[in-house]
């Protein structure tokens, strides 16, 4: 017979707790999880299947400089695509983007068919030497359609906390 | 200062421990300010290198809607050479698609100042050449502006105006060290637009300029790279020889540029360490 692992009150409460994080859920992450490494893999095609065709992409940030909002990308579907087709015929920076996502909360509504999820971002670059830097912090405030068979992005908001991103980058956060 | 009297057997007094007073002026809303009390007057000093945007700015109640201050690993210089070498375009696909068959080479006007500032002036652009972009001729412009547009005004030693004929972008370079500079990026829309007219030029701005744009990011990025190459070596000489008549991609821009760094320097550019 098998050792049981870790101690027995938690063996007993593993078997008596029922699922409580619902599928749905899951599939929720995943898609967050999923944009995060189709951007990070240039699959840009692979990204925009993960975006419902009303998808509004924005990158905004508060400015104490200027004490005031800033909108520093902002595109509908259709944008978006044309901006990341372009990619490949740019000057763009050495090395790779690396973004690293933690969801941190889901709201459904199952009024309306859709969900809020805030999650935190990190986007490091890793350059050819293989040196790591950050490149942004913020939050991902995005909305999910799960009117379909599979939860898609109706909107994210990518919130910028920090504000200096160096010489930028082609490819949206 | 509380109780002044403390200080009554020592060389403090009040009157000389204020912040130090600078010299300023205002232009066009603008303020600017030099560290150097002996300065001359703003006017004299731009030599009418600002005069490019006089049915411009006079005319119009800005808004900064956009501020970004990058570090970068390069000398500030590398950048602002970037920002005055108009053959710099080709590295640009957005300005290949864009601007460079949008009119002819010799409608440009590039002039050099005293002091080192330069003016470009007479570019076009045609931003539906661009794949996915919209023309923007119905666009609203800036006072004295068509939407295609484009002209700027680099001076000595690191600030830039820039219009397209929709938004206005100011760049500021600060060295921090020899091999590091701050960029400070602000855009510039209309006070008092709809909020429809406003996005739109915040939208305009970051395509071409915003840190996630066409045409920054590039720029930035070809600072770095030739911070690289000089320090590794690999690029010791610059050729800043082309000679348009002002025209095309004259190289003169660059020549009274580094003609000003010189004088201030007191070094030839030919051998900028005076070894």
């Amino acid at each position: 017979m098998e050792p049981s692992h870790g101690p027995p009150s938690q063996q007993s409460d593993q078997r008596l707790i029922p699922p409580i994080v619902p599928a749905i859920n899951d599939a929720i992450r995943e898609l967050i999880y999923r944009s995060c490494c189709c951007l990070d893999e240039h699959d840009f095609d692979g990204y925009l299947a993960l975006c419902a065709p009303g998808f509004r992409y924005q990158t905004t940030l508060f400015s104490p400089e200027l004490r005031k909002e800033m909108i520093w990308l902002n595109h509908d579907r259709d944008g978006l695509k044309a901006l990341l087709d372009m990619v490949p015929r740019h000057l763009v920076r050495l090395g790779a983007l690396q973004r690293n996502a933690t969801v941190y909360t889901i709201k459904r509504d199952a009024a309306d068919g859709q969900a809020d999820v805030m999650s935190a971002s990190s986007v490091f670059n890793i350059d050819n030497e293989g040196r790591p830097s950050v490149f942004a912090v913020g939050h991902y405030h995005d909305t999910v359609d799960l009117t379909g068979a599979q939860p898609l992005l109706a909107r994210r908001n990518a919130r910028l906390a920090s504000r200096d991103l160096g010489i930028g980058s082609h490819i949206p956060i | 200062m509380p109780r002044p009297e403390g200080y009554a057997n020592t060389p403090v007094c009040k009157e000389n421990m204020g912040l130090r007073e600078v010299k300023t002026e205002v232009k066009w809303g603008f303020v600017f300010v030099n560290l150097d009390d002996g300065c001359q007057p703003l006017d004299d000093y731009l030599d009418g290198s600002l005069d490019i945007f006089d049915e411009v700015l006079p005319n119009a109640e800005l808004e900064v809607f956009h501020y970004h201050r990058a570090e970068i690993d390069a000398n500030w210089k590398a950048y602002q050479e970037t920002i005055v070498d108009l053959y710099h375009e080709f590295m640009h696909v957005i300005l290949r698609d864009t601007q460079m068959p949008a009119a002819s080479m010799d409608d440009r006007q590039m002039r050099t100042y005293a002091n080192g500032h330069v003016t470009i002036a007479g570019l076009k652009a045609d931003y539906d050449k661009y794949e996915g972009w919209a023309d923007r001729d119905d666009a609203t412009c800036f006072p004295g502006l068509e939407p295609d547009d484009a002209r700027f005004a680099p001076l000595f030693p690191a600030q830039t105006f820039i219009t397209r004929g929709t938004v206005m972008r100011v760049d500021t370079v600060q060295p921090i060290t020899a091999h590091k500079c701050v960029i400070e990026s602000r855009g510039l829309g209309l006070k008092g637009e709809s909020p429809e007219d406003r996005m739109m030029r915040i939208d305009h701005h970051n395509e071409y300029w915003g840190p996630f744009g066409r045409n920054v990011t590039e720029d930035a990025f070809a600072a770095e790279g030739c911070e690289f190459s000089f320090g590794k070596g690999a690029a010791m000489r610059g050729i800043i020889a082309r000679d348009e008549g002002g025209k095309g991609q004259c190289d003169s821009g660059l020549r009274g540029f580094w003609a000003e760094w010189s004088r201030r320097m007191g070094r030839p550019v030919s051998n900028p360490t005076n070894d």
